[in-house]
C-alpha cells in the first residue's frame, strides 16, 4: 500500500489527479465533484459514477472524523488500464484511531473494490478502486 | 430485534440466517413469516438510515429519502436468495441505493428551471433510458453525449444539477432564528385607504366652509340629507345640490391630484 502511494506521488503520470484541501466537511462537495468528473472521463457508467461519489463521501466522512486539527486531506485519483483508483490520505491526531463505522464499511465494500485502510506515519490512508465495465468501448 | 452492544457480528449473522430460513420455509405460517420479515427489516433500519443520511444533504426531506431507502430494503429482503452465498448486506446495499436513486430521478424540480436546462435534461434522460435498455447496463457519459448530441461536459453538468433541488419551506425555522414566514412582509390592505384619506383631507380643506360642513356631516357623522337639512335650516333639496356640487369638485380635484 505504501509503495503504491509513493509511486503515485512521484509519478508524473498524466492520468493522476491530486487535490488537497482542509479536512472540513464543507470541502466534501469539491472532492465528490472531482471524483465524479474523473470517473466520467474514465468511461465509468453513470451508475458507477454515482458509486464513486458515494464512496468518496463515505471515505471522507471517516477520514475527517479522525483527522488531526487543522490538517489537510490529500485525495489522489488515477486512471490506469480502465481502473479508477482513489487514495485518500490525512494526518491523524493519534495512530490509535477507531475503525470505520460498520455501516460505512458495508456500504463502501458494496460500492467499490479493493477497500483498504492503513495507518502510515501518523496518517490514515484509505484506498479503493472501480474497474470500467468490460462492455464499454473506451 | 435487539442488537445491543453485546451482540457480535457473528451472532447478528446467525440470527439473520435463521430469519431468512423462516421466510423461505414452505411450512412456516403466514404470521411466522410476517414476524421474521418484520425483524429483518428492523435489524437493517440503521443501515437504511446511514445510506439515507448520505443523500439527505441534496435538499430532499430526510424522511422521504429514508422511506425510499426502506422500500429498497424490503425489496431486498423479499428477493434475497441465501443459497447464492452472497451476504445479505452486500446484496441489500445496491438495492437500497438503487431505490434512493430512483426516488431522486423521479422527483421533479420544485423550482423554476430555465427552459434550456429543462430541455437538456429531457434529452439526456431519454438518451440514458434508451441506452440502458439497449446495452443492458447503465451507459457512460460519453455514450449519452454521443446519443443525445450534447457536449460531454454539459451532460456532466446536467447530472450535477439534477441532484440539487433545494427549496425551503415557508414555515421552516432556521437554527436560532424566527420562521421564514415571520420575516416576510405582507401587503396591508388599509394602506391604500391611508393614501386616499390623506388626499381627501387636503382637498376637503380647500372647499368653502359650508360645503365642507355638509360633507363632514354626511360622510363622517353619517347623517341623512334630511337630518343635515334640519340641522342647518335649509331644504333637503338644497343639501342634495350642495353635496353633489362638492363631490363633483372633489372628484375633479382627486383626478387632478393623481
Amino acid at each position: 500500500m505504501l509503495s503504491r502511494w509513493l509511486n503515485a506521488q512521484v509519478s508524473s503520470s498524466p492520468d493522476c489527479v491530486r487535490v488537497e484541501f482542509p479536512a472540513q466537511t464543507v470541502n466534501m462537495a469539491i472532492a465528490r465533484a472531482v471524483a465524479a468528473a474523473i470517473a466520467a472521463r474514465a468511461d465509468l457508467t453513470v451508475d458507477q459514477i454515482e458509486d464513486v461519489r458515494l464512496a468518496m463521501d463515505e471515505t471522507l466522512s471517516h477520514v475527517m472524523s479522525v483527522a488531526a486539527p487543522d490538517s489537510s486531506v490529500l485525495c489522489e485519483m488515477c486512471v490506469t488500464d480502465g481502473i479508477v483508483s482513489a487514495s485518500i490520505r490525512c494526518p491523524v491526531a493519534s495512530p490509535d484511531i477507531p475503525e470505520p463505522n460498520p455501516f460505512s464499511w458495508t456500504v463502501l465494500s458494496a460500492l467499490v473494490g479493493d477497500v483498504d485502510v492503513t495507518i502510515e506515519n501518523n496518517s490514515i490512508v484509505m484506498s479503493w478502486s472501480v474497474a470500467r465495465d468490460s462492455s464499454v468501448q473506451a | 430485534m435487539s442488537e445491543g452492544p453485546g451482540t457480535s457480528d457473528d451472532e447478528r449473522l446467525a440470527i439473520e440466517r435463521e430469519l431468512f430460513d423462516v421466510l423461505r420455509t414452505p411450512g412456516a405460517t403466514d404470521s411466522e413469516r410476517a414476524n421474521a420479515r418484520d425483524q429483518l427489516i428492523e435489524m437493517h433500519l440503521p443501515l437504511v438510515h446511514h445510506i439515507a443520511r448520505r443523500y439527505a444533504e441534496r435538499g430532499e426531506p430526510m424522511e422521504d429519502v429514508a422511506q425510499a431507502a426502506t422500500i429498497g430494503l424490503i425489496n431486498a429482503i423479499d428477493r434475497y436468495e441465501p443459497d447464492r452465498g452472497v451476504a445479505f448486506s452486500s446484496y441489500a446495499v445496491p438495492t437500497i441505493i438503487g431505490a434512493v436513486r430512483r426516488h431522486f430521478r423521479d422527483a421533479t424540480w420544485s423550482v423554476k428551471v430555465p427552459r434550456r436546462v429543462q430541455e437538456l435534461r429531457r434529452k439526456i434522460d431519454a438518451a440514458h433510458d434508451a441506452l440502458a435498455q439497449e446495452l443492458g447496463r447503465s451507459p457512460t457519459v460519453a455514450e449519452i453525449s454521443k446519443r443525445a448530441d450534447v457536449d460531454f461536459h454539459d451532460v456532466l453538468d446536467s447530472m450535477e444539477l439534477s441532484r440539487v433541488r433545494e427549496t425551503s419551506q415557508i414555515d421552516a425555522t432556521p437554527p436560532g432564528g424566527a420562521p421564514l414566514a415571520d420575516r416576510l412582509g405582507d401587503v396591508d390592505s388599509s394602506i391604500a385607504g391611508v393614501e386616499d384619506a390623506e388626499t381627501v383631507r387636503r382637498l376637503l380643506a380647500a372647499l368653502p366652509e359650508d360645503e365642507r360642513a355638509v360633507i363632514t356631516m354626511r360622510f363622517y357623522d353619517g347623517l341623512s340629507q334630511s337630518q343635515i337639512a334640519e340641522r342647518i335650516g335649509v331644504s333637503q333639496m338644497q343639501v342634495s345640490r350642495l353635496l353633489r356640487r362638492s363631490l363633483t369638485k372633489l372628484r375633479a380635484d382627486v383626478d387632478g391630484a393623481n
